[in-house]
């Protein structure tokens, strides 16, 4: 039984890791020359929400929003100088921000789900 | 709101002045027969629409008129697959079929408005009707769908026509 455990905190340990690694997700521990890549960032949209709904970002990063929702949805700048498109159920958009992002954005079909993107202006 | 309430604003009084019967109650429908009130209502929805890219020039309308369009779309679409994936089809029932007979004379009497006229009556429309189909949905067919996937397709649909009875109610407010 003790080995058991032991195979399963190991292998449960190890998929941790491979999981953080491939999302690309901060561990909190800072790395050397972490801060010279792009970090990747998810926005779920779901129950006709962007979560999160407040985003801190540099530019350079990526950044991957995800529909969950069985309703297509956009996501769009106030101003509507960039956007994502149709958004189908279970697909999603992914985009390398710039600074022309920064500002609160929302769904062009549904127009009161909105959200905001805090962009730096230090690349990485 | 109560039943009572969700039949009047749906326009089906009959079933009020007579008494609800067993067979002609929306709670007595089973999951097939709610699964055809559903569609029917998201057809109905998308006619409307239609009719309102048809015969309105505000921006703002056709945006929602197609945004109607699009989501019905795609829940009607998750609605078939399921009953694919069940080997089951919808039935046809009275709820449906009174729902059908209310839109022809809706859209009747809208076809005959132009300009602000249209917009007011599609954007009030909206509203009531979203407002009716969801207190329908929510308190007298998913208490009573018996197969849990339908009802999980129900309450990720009432979720969506909740969004819709909000921007509708958006949309009345800047056509008054």
């Amino acid at each position: 039984m003790t080995v058991r455990i032991e195979r399963r905190a190991v292998l449960s340990g190890a998929a941790a890791v491979i999981t953080v690694a491939a999302l690309g997700l901060q561990t909190g521990k800072p790395t050397k020359g972490a801060d010279r890549s792009p970090r990747k960032h998810v926005v779920e949209i779901k129950n006709f929400a962007f979560v999160p709904s407040n985003l801190n970002v540099k530019i350079g990063d990526v950044i991957t929003w995800i529909n969950r929702d069985i309703a297509p949805h956009t996501a769009t700048t106030t101003d509507r100088s960039w956007d994502s498109g149709t958004i189908k159920k279970d697909k999603s958009h992914r985009v390398a921000v710039t600074a022309e992002m920064a500002g609160s954005y929302f769904c062009r079909f549904h127009p009161h789900m909105r959200a905001t993107l805090e962009v730096s202006a230090i690349p990485h | 709101m109560r039943l009572k309430a969700i039949l009047l604003t749906l326009g089906l009084t009959a079933l009020i002045g007579h008494g609800i019967a067993h067979a002609q109650s929306p709670a007595e429908l089973n999951d097939l027969e709610i699964a055809h009130v559903a569609y029917t209502a998201d057809n109905i929805d998308i006619r409307y629409a239609h009719l309102a890219m048809a015969i309105s020039g505000n921006t703002e309308i056709r945006e929602f008129a197609a945004t109607m369009i699009r989501d019905h779309t795609a829940v009607n679409e998750q609605a078939l697959a399921l009953l694919k994936k069940l080997g089951a089809q919808p039935q046809d029932n009275f709820l449906s079929q009174t729902l059908q007979k209310n839109a022809e004379k809706l859209v009747d009497e809208m076809s005959g408005l132009r300009g602000a006229a249209f917009d007011k009556r599609y954007a009030e429309n909206e509203l009531a009707y979203h407002k009716a189909v969801n207190n329908l949905v929510e308190n007298a067919f998913i208490p009573n769908i018996e197969n849990a996937e339908v009802k999980a397709l129900f309450e990720a649909g009432l979720k969506i026509f909740k969004a819709h009875e909000g921007h509708a109610a958006m949309m009345v407010a800047k056509t008054k």
